[in-house]
Protein backbone atom coordinates (compact mmCIF):
# COMPACT_ATOMS: atom_id res chain seq x y z
CA UNK A 1 0.00 0.00 0.00
CA UNK A 2 1.28 3.45 -0.87
CA UNK A 3 0.56 6.24 1.56
CA UNK A 4 0.88 9.85 0.51
CA UNK A 5 2.16 12.76 2.49
CA UNK A 6 2.10 16.26 1.16
CA UNK A 7 5.50 17.66 1.95
CA UNK A 8 7.55 18.57 -1.10
CA UNK A 9 11.07 17.49 -0.11
CA UNK A 10 12.80 20.13 -2.22
CA UNK A 11 11.06 23.11 -0.60
CA UNK A 12 12.29 22.82 2.96
CA UNK A 13 15.42 24.48 4.33
CA UNK A 14 17.55 21.96 6.17
CA UNK A 15 20.29 23.93 7.94
CA UNK A 16 19.94 22.19 11.32
CA UNK A 17 20.01 18.71 9.84
CA UNK A 18 23.00 19.54 7.62
CA UNK A 19 24.76 21.26 10.51
CA UNK A 20 24.43 18.21 12.77
CA UNK A 21 25.45 15.88 9.94
CA UNK A 22 28.55 17.92 9.11
CA UNK A 23 29.45 18.37 12.79
CA UNK A 24 29.17 14.65 13.58
CA UNK A 25 31.11 13.67 10.45
CA UNK A 26 33.82 16.13 11.53
CA UNK A 27 33.87 14.73 15.09
CA UNK A 28 34.27 11.21 13.71
CA UNK A 29 37.04 12.30 11.36
CA UNK A 30 38.83 14.17 14.15
CA UNK A 31 38.65 11.14 16.42
CA UNK A 32 40.20 8.96 13.72
CA UNK A 33 42.91 11.49 12.99
CA UNK A 34 43.84 11.49 16.68
CA UNK A 35 44.56 7.76 16.70
CA UNK A 36 47.89 7.13 18.41
CA UNK A 37 48.40 10.82 19.16
CA UNK A 38 46.28 11.25 22.28
CA UNK A 39 46.85 9.99 25.82
CA UNK A 40 43.32 8.57 25.78
CA UNK A 41 41.87 6.32 23.11
CA UNK A 42 39.83 8.46 20.67
CA UNK A 43 37.18 5.75 20.60
CA UNK A 44 36.66 6.16 24.36
CA UNK A 45 36.35 9.94 23.91
CA UNK A 46 33.77 9.35 21.19
CA UNK A 47 31.85 6.92 23.38
CA UNK A 48 31.79 9.43 26.21
CA UNK A 49 30.62 12.18 23.84
CA UNK A 50 27.84 9.95 22.52
CA UNK A 51 26.60 9.02 25.99
CA UNK A 52 26.72 12.63 27.19
CA UNK A 53 24.91 13.91 24.08
CA UNK A 54 22.26 11.20 24.43
CA UNK A 55 21.74 12.13 28.09
CA UNK A 56 21.35 15.81 27.21
CA UNK A 57 18.97 15.00 24.36
CA UNK A 58 16.90 12.79 26.63
CA UNK A 59 16.67 15.53 29.25
CA UNK A 60 15.66 18.06 26.57
CA UNK A 61 12.92 15.75 25.26
CA UNK A 62 11.68 14.94 28.77
CA UNK A 63 11.26 18.64 29.53
CA UNK A 64 9.09 19.30 26.48
CA UNK A 65 5.42 19.93 27.24
CA UNK A 66 3.27 16.98 26.09
CA UNK A 67 1.56 19.09 23.42
CA UNK A 68 4.90 19.87 21.79
CA UNK A 69 6.77 16.64 22.48
CA UNK A 70 9.08 15.30 19.80
CA UNK A 71 7.73 12.05 18.37
CA UNK A 72 9.38 8.68 18.94
CA UNK A 73 10.53 8.24 15.30
CA UNK A 74 12.07 11.72 15.28
CA UNK A 75 14.00 10.99 18.45
CA UNK A 76 15.35 7.81 16.92
CA UNK A 77 16.20 9.65 13.70
CA UNK A 78 18.10 12.44 15.45
CA UNK A 79 20.07 9.84 17.34
CA UNK A 80 20.63 7.82 14.17
CA UNK A 81 21.82 10.85 12.23
CA UNK A 82 24.29 11.86 14.93
CA UNK A 83 25.64 8.40 15.76
CA UNK A 84 25.91 7.24 12.16
CA UNK A 85 27.51 10.57 11.29
CA UNK A 86 30.26 9.97 13.87
CA UNK A 87 30.73 6.38 12.67
CA UNK A 88 30.86 7.44 9.02
CA UNK A 89 33.30 10.27 9.70
CA UNK A 90 35.55 7.96 11.70
CA UNK A 91 35.44 5.22 9.08
CA UNK A 92 36.03 7.66 6.22
CA UNK A 93 39.07 9.22 7.88
CA UNK A 94 40.35 5.80 8.98
CA UNK A 95 40.02 4.50 5.42
CA UNK A 96 41.80 7.58 4.13
CA UNK A 97 44.64 7.12 6.64
CA UNK A 98 45.08 3.45 5.75
CA UNK A 99 44.66 3.82 1.96
CA UNK A 100 45.53 2.38 -0.44
CA UNK A 101 47.32 -0.68 1.01
CA UNK A 102 44.95 -0.89 3.97
CA UNK A 103 47.08 -2.85 6.41
CA UNK A 104 44.37 -3.99 8.82
CA UNK A 105 46.82 -5.87 11.03
CA UNK A 106 49.29 -3.05 11.63
CA UNK A 107 49.27 -0.95 14.80
CA UNK A 108 47.28 1.85 13.17
CA UNK A 109 44.78 -0.54 11.62
CA UNK A 110 44.20 -2.27 14.94
CA UNK A 111 43.81 1.02 16.81
CA UNK A 112 41.30 2.40 14.28
CA UNK A 113 39.35 -0.87 14.28
CA UNK A 114 39.18 -0.95 18.09
CA UNK A 115 37.97 2.66 18.11
CA UNK A 116 35.39 1.87 15.42
CA UNK A 117 33.93 -0.94 17.51
CA UNK A 118 34.02 1.28 20.61
CA UNK A 119 32.02 3.90 18.70
CA UNK A 120 29.52 1.25 17.58
CA UNK A 121 29.11 0.29 21.25
CA UNK A 122 28.64 3.99 22.04
CA UNK A 123 25.94 4.25 19.36
CA UNK A 124 24.05 1.30 20.82
CA UNK A 125 24.34 2.46 24.43
CA UNK A 126 23.42 6.04 23.57
CA UNK A 127 20.35 4.80 21.69
CA UNK A 128 19.22 3.05 24.86
CA UNK A 129 19.53 6.39 26.66
CA UNK A 130 17.99 8.66 24.02
CA UNK A 131 15.14 6.50 22.76
CA UNK A 132 11.56 7.17 23.69
CA UNK A 133 10.75 4.86 26.64
CA UNK A 134 7.18 4.56 25.36
CA UNK A 135 7.60 4.60 21.58
CA UNK A 136 4.59 5.39 19.37
CA UNK A 137 4.40 5.47 15.61
CA UNK A 138 1.73 5.08 13.01
CA UNK A 139 0.96 5.01 9.30
CA UNK A 140 2.13 8.59 8.75
CA UNK A 141 5.55 7.71 10.13
CA UNK A 142 5.58 4.69 7.81
CA UNK A 143 4.74 6.98 4.88
CA UNK A 144 7.57 9.33 5.80
CA UNK A 145 9.95 6.38 6.24
CA UNK A 146 8.94 5.12 2.82
CA UNK A 147 9.81 8.48 1.25
CA UNK A 148 13.12 8.52 3.11
CA UNK A 149 14.05 5.07 1.87
CA UNK A 150 13.09 6.01 -1.69
CA UNK A 151 15.56 8.90 -1.63
CA UNK A 152 18.17 6.74 0.10
CA UNK A 153 17.86 4.00 -2.51
CA UNK A 154 18.36 6.59 -5.25
CA UNK A 155 21.48 7.85 -3.49
CA UNK A 156 22.72 4.28 -3.01
CA UNK A 157 22.34 3.55 -6.72
CA UNK A 158 24.17 6.78 -7.60
CA UNK A 159 27.07 5.96 -5.25
CA UNK A 160 27.34 2.38 -6.51
CA UNK A 161 27.33 3.53 -10.13
CA UNK A 162 30.07 6.04 -9.27
CA UNK A 163 32.13 3.28 -7.63
CA UNK A 164 31.58 0.92 -10.55
CA UNK A 165 32.65 3.61 -13.03
CA UNK A 166 35.66 4.43 -10.85
CA UNK A 167 36.70 0.80 -10.71
CA UNK A 168 36.03 0.22 -14.39
CA UNK A 169 37.56 3.34 -15.86
CA UNK A 170 39.86 4.60 -13.11
CA UNK A 171 43.02 2.76 -14.12
CA UNK A 172 46.00 4.47 -12.52
CA UNK A 173 43.93 6.11 -9.78
CA UNK A 174 44.12 5.27 -6.05
CA UNK A 175 40.82 3.45 -6.43
CA UNK A 176 42.29 1.06 -8.98
CA UNK A 177 45.14 0.27 -6.58
CA UNK A 178 42.79 -0.26 -3.66
CA UNK A 179 43.07 -3.56 -1.82
CA UNK A 180 40.07 -5.77 -1.17
CA UNK A 181 39.76 -4.63 2.49
CA UNK A 182 39.76 -1.03 1.34
CA UNK A 183 37.03 -1.71 -1.21
CA UNK A 184 35.07 -3.49 1.50
CA UNK A 185 35.35 -0.42 3.72
CA UNK A 186 34.32 1.84 0.84
CA UNK A 187 31.20 -0.28 0.44
CA UNK A 188 30.50 0.02 4.19
CA UNK A 189 30.87 3.80 3.83
CA UNK A 190 28.40 3.76 0.96
CA UNK A 191 25.93 1.82 3.11
CA UNK A 192 26.39 4.31 5.94
CA UNK A 193 25.83 7.21 3.52
CA UNK A 194 22.70 5.45 2.27
CA UNK A 195 21.32 5.25 5.81
CA UNK A 196 22.31 8.87 6.50
CA UNK A 197 20.38 10.05 3.43
CA UNK A 198 17.33 8.19 4.73
CA UNK A 199 17.63 9.77 8.18
CA UNK A 200 18.24 13.26 6.75
CA UNK A 201 15.28 13.13 4.35
CA UNK A 202 12.91 11.87 7.05
CA UNK A 203 14.06 14.52 9.52
CA UNK A 204 13.63 17.07 6.75
CA UNK A 205 10.01 16.01 6.34
CA UNK A 206 9.35 16.10 10.10
CA UNK A 207 11.03 19.50 10.32
CA UNK A 208 8.90 20.80 7.47
CA UNK A 209 5.83 19.63 9.34
CA UNK A 210 6.91 21.22 12.62
CA UNK A 211 7.58 24.50 10.80
CA UNK A 212 4.14 24.38 9.20
CA UNK A 213 2.55 23.75 12.61
CA UNK A 214 4.51 26.58 14.20
CA UNK A 215 3.54 28.93 11.37
CA UNK A 216 -0.10 27.87 11.65
CA UNK A 217 -0.05 27.10 7.95
CA UNK A 218 -3.61 26.84 6.75
CA UNK A 219 -4.66 24.08 4.40
CA UNK A 220 -5.28 25.18 0.82
CA UNK A 221 -8.77 26.42 0.06
CA UNK B 1 2.98 23.10 -6.02
CA UNK B 2 -0.04 22.34 -3.85
CA UNK B 3 1.16 21.72 -0.31
CA UNK B 4 -1.97 20.13 1.14
CA UNK B 5 -4.09 17.08 0.59
CA UNK B 6 -7.35 17.41 -1.38
CA UNK B 7 -9.15 15.71 1.51
CA UNK B 8 -10.39 17.95 4.31
CA UNK B 9 -11.92 16.95 7.64
CA UNK B 10 -13.91 18.16 10.62
CA UNK B 11 -11.64 16.65 13.26
CA UNK B 12 -10.94 19.86 15.09
CA UNK B 13 -14.65 20.69 15.40
CA UNK B 14 -15.52 17.13 16.40
CA UNK B 15 -12.83 17.15 19.08
CA UNK B 16 -14.30 20.27 20.62
CA UNK B 17 -17.80 18.87 20.39
CA UNK B 18 -16.56 15.86 22.34
CA UNK B 19 -15.70 17.73 25.49
CA UNK B 20 -12.72 19.61 24.04
CA UNK B 21 -10.84 16.40 23.61
CA UNK B 22 -7.10 17.00 23.30
CA UNK B 23 -5.18 15.99 20.20
CA UNK B 24 -3.15 13.55 22.27
CA UNK B 25 -6.24 11.96 23.81
CA UNK B 26 -7.82 11.46 20.38
CA UNK B 27 -4.54 10.08 19.03
CA UNK B 28 -4.30 7.56 21.87
CA UNK B 29 -7.94 6.58 21.46
CA UNK B 30 -7.48 5.62 17.81
CA UNK B 31 -3.91 4.31 18.14
CA UNK B 32 -1.95 6.97 16.29
CA UNK B 33 0.41 9.79 17.26
CA UNK B 34 -0.48 13.33 18.25
CA UNK B 35 1.62 14.56 15.34
CA UNK B 36 -0.65 12.72 12.90
CA UNK B 37 -3.73 14.42 14.37
CA UNK B 38 -1.91 17.76 13.96
CA UNK B 39 -1.06 16.90 10.34
CA UNK B 40 -4.64 15.78 9.64
CA UNK B 41 -6.14 18.93 11.14
CA UNK B 42 -3.62 21.03 9.24
CA UNK B 43 -4.72 19.42 5.99
CA UNK B 44 -1.25 18.06 5.32
CA UNK B 45 -1.96 14.35 5.54
CA UNK B 46 -4.65 12.17 3.98
CA UNK B 47 -5.34 9.13 6.18
CA UNK B 48 -5.64 5.57 5.00
CA UNK B 49 -9.17 4.25 4.66
CA UNK B 50 -8.69 2.22 7.84
CA UNK B 51 -7.64 5.25 9.88
CA UNK B 52 -10.45 7.35 8.40
CA UNK B 53 -12.94 4.67 9.44
CA UNK B 54 -11.44 4.41 12.91
CA UNK B 55 -11.69 8.16 13.42
CA UNK B 56 -15.25 8.26 12.13
CA UNK B 57 -16.18 5.31 14.35
CA UNK B 58 -14.69 7.03 17.39
CA UNK B 59 -16.95 10.05 16.85
CA UNK B 60 -19.96 7.89 15.98
CA UNK B 61 -20.10 9.33 12.47
CA UNK B 62 -19.74 8.00 8.96
CA UNK B 63 -16.54 8.64 7.05
CA UNK B 64 -18.38 11.12 4.80
CA UNK B 65 -19.42 13.13 7.83
CA UNK B 66 -15.83 13.49 8.98
CA UNK B 67 -13.91 13.73 5.68
CA UNK B 68 -14.76 15.65 2.52
CA UNK B 69 -13.26 16.81 -0.78
CA UNK B 70 -12.04 20.37 -0.40
CA UNK B 71 -13.11 21.27 -3.91
CA UNK B 72 -16.43 19.50 -3.59
CA UNK B 73 -15.33 16.70 -5.89
CA UNK B 74 -12.25 14.51 -6.25
CA UNK B 75 -9.44 16.10 -8.27
CA UNK B 76 -8.74 14.77 -11.73
CA UNK B 77 -6.58 11.62 -11.55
Amino acid sequence: MVYRTHYPVNQTPVPRILLILIATLAVGALLASGTGQLPVRPGAIGLLLMLTSAGLARRHWQRQPPAEATGSPERALWHGLASHGVLAGHLAMGTWMLAPAFDMHGALGHAIATDSWTLILGALLSYAIARDPAPRQDERDAAIASLGWRWAHGALLAMLVALILGLGFGAGTALARASQPMLAHLLILILLAHVLVNFAVRLHLYTREAEADAAGEAPPA
Amino acid sequence: MRSGTPVGNHLRRLRFEHGELSQDALARAVGITRQTIVALEGGRYAPSLELAMRLAHFFGRTVDEVFFWRDGAPPAP
